[in-house]
């Protein structure tokens, strides 16, 4: 594992795909600390670095589905994968190295991303209103988080052995998380009275509004299926996180590991099984 | 002698389609076994059955006597280099870094020998040029120094020579030559080049429909291809007696034909025939190739 670790470090210090991660995670914070600066010069407005801290959380989603397939997938089109197995490492290895580095090539880019932010934001901005204790939960979620949506980045692009198609599957699947999560997102915000305008006298067309049940207000049981959905979701709990509306906080920790566990564990036995060419 | 590689009743079916079927095959120590077989024939299945890429339907294979459903066989792997269909290479790299890499896989500490591999396969000037910028051939080498930094005992080539210019085949030739000569490396190659395989292998599998048909040493196979002549007869005992006497060397391959071996003047050879009250239904001289036995080997259908 080591040996594989090692070698794997190595190709990503030379990769491409790492270098433009590096240069895009310093160059969103950058942009970001540069709007927020204009906000606050032209509106006066007061920005809190402990929120920015945590916008690219609800990016870095896509952006390692993108590294993840493009990194891991040249496994598979430069055939460098087969060496591996050939000259005696075995498949859970390999899975396992894959795994962990692409891990900590996604949580270097947020805290590079968050080094920026915060080196440069705090004294342009002087607000932090978070208190060091909830920041560094926030920040330990978020981790966790990375790490589940990393599990199933791999996961796919150890399973299928086309390059193209471990991208196109990433994105995706990067993509078809975050609009499930923003759909069940919206129908738990969907308001459960409605104003309705009754006309009451209908030659005048005097009219009155009155608040009425809305009936496309999810049922209670639909309720709490929608926010468990949401809850397991990662893009689903960094939505909440950042939005700064997390109802069940102290159960994304548990969900983020069980995901994560489930999507190793397939991993695992698929990657064993699979007949590499 | 000890052996390789060594196949029992290996199967691997593809849903119904059986790619290899039965197959049994033998390596032996130091040779160079050319494995040989049409599009199809099972020849890439085996390789990479026997590099760990794939599972076996059912049968078993042994690596130098370990057993491939033993667990030791990953040990064991680590005395195998391979290049299978193509070279196994990051292409964004230079040839120096694939080696670094390389030998950071295997773990070894010391880079100082990726030098002597690169001149080895003669890519010692390729300096700061990405792999994708190399010809074919280029490739194929340094596939080849990869597979070599493990120092293997047994090199696995799939298709070595595909694509290369005829310098490029001279190369990989030559390196192949010098690897199992001064190196004692054993190696199993697999390729369509018949006239190349010719000029490298110590051994032969003829491999069909997931089969091998034939194993077969260069020697052997060098007697088999010499130039002959041959008879068609009604009474074999009187051409027999005849040859005995005449102290040619000969082979009833059927019960009606008679191969004779060696150089002939085939007009003169006739006349002698007649002479001695010989009379032949059919002769004639036929031509001796690799190629030429191959295609009688499958054609025929007769594997003996």
């Amino acid at each position: 594992m080591t040996r594989l670790l090692n070698a794997g470090f190595m190709r990503m210090r030379k990769s491409k795909v790492f270098k433009v991660l590096t240069i895009f995670s310093i160059g969103l914070a950058l942009l970001i600390v540069l709007v927020q600066y204009n906000e606050m010069v032209k509106y006066d407005k007061v920005i809190d670095v402990s929120n920015l801290a945590f916008l690219y959380a609800t990016l870095i989603s896509i952006v390692s589905s993108i590294f993840i397939s493009l990194f891991l997938g040249v496994e598979y089109s430069d055939g460098t994968i087969r060496n591996k197995i050939s000259i005696g490492h075995s498949r859970i290895n390999i899975y396992l190295s894959n795994l962990i580095l692409t891990i900590l090539a996604t949580l270097y880019s947020y805290i590079l991303y968050l080094f920026v932010i915060i080196v440069i934001g705090l004294p342009l901005f002087s607000v932090f209103t978070m208190s060091i204790q909830a920041f560094i939960l926030k920040l330990a979620i978020i981790i966790l988080i990375i790490i589940c949506e990393c599990c199933i980045y791999t996961f796919i692009a150890m399973i299928i052995s086309n390059k193209t198609m471990i991208a196109v599957a990433n994105i995706m699947t990067s993509f078809g998380l975050m609009m499930f999560a923003l759909y069940c997102y919206s129908l738990l915000n969907t308001p459960q009275y409605i104003d309705v305008a009754k006309i009451t006298n209908q030659e005048t067309y005097d009219y009155e509004i009155v608040k009425e049940l809305n009936p496309k207000y999810p049922t209670e049981e639909k309720r709490k299926i929608y926010q468990t959905l949401l809850d397991i979701n990662p893009s689903g709990q960094t939505f909440q996180l950042v939005g700064g509306e997390s109802k069940n906080i102290k159960l994304y920790p548990l969900y983020a590991t069980g995901v994560s566990i489930i999507f190793i564990c397939t991993g695992l036995i698929l990657f064993r099984k699979k007949e590499l060419k | 002698m000890e052996l390789v590689i060594e196949t029992n009743n290996l199967l691997k079916k593809y849903k119904d389609f059986k790619a290899i079927n039965n197959l049994n095959m033998h390596l032996e120590k130091g040779a160079i076994y050319g494995l040989i077989g049409k599009n199809g024939a099972g020849k890439t299945t085996l390789i990479r059955l026997i590099c760990g890429l794939q599972k076996p339907t059912s049968g078993t294979y042994t690596l130098y006597g370990v057993k491939n459903t033993d667990k030791k066989i990953i040990d064991v792997r680590k005395r195998i280099g391979a290049i299978i269909e193509t070279p196994s290479i990051y292409q964004n790299m230079t040839a120096r870094d694939n080696l670094i890499e390389q030998f950071k896989l295997i773990g070894l500490p010391s880079f100082d020998s990726i030098n002597d591999l690169l001149e080895l396969v003669g890519l010692a000037h390729t300096g700061k040029k990405k792999v994708k910028n190399f010809s074919l051939g280029m490739k194929q080498r340094l596939g080849i120094a990869i597979a070599l930094a493990t120092s293997p005992d047994l090199l696995i080539l799939d298709e070595p020579i595909n694509g290369l210019d005829p310098e490029g085949i001279v190369e990989i030739r030559e390196l192949i030559l010098n690897l199992n000569r001064k190196k004692r490396i054993t190696i199993l190659i697999s390729s369509h080049y018949l006239d190349e395989l010719s000029k490298i292998a110590t051994h032969y599998g003829f491999v069909d429909n997931g089969q091998v048909i034939k194993e077969i040493s260069s020697d052997e196979l060098n007697k088999k291809m010499e130039q002959k002549i041959e008879i068609k007869v009604n009474d074999i005992k009187e051409f027999v007696k005849y040859f005995e006497k005449k102290h040619y060397t000969y082979e009833v391959i059927e019960p009606n034909t008679i191969n004779v071996y060696g150089k002939f003047n085939l007009a003169k050879f006739i006349s002698e025939l007649a002479k001695n009250n010989l009379v032949a239904e059919d002769i004639h001289e036929k031509e001796a190739t690799l190629e030429n036995y191959y295609l009688n080997l499958i054609g025929g259908k007769n594997y003996d």
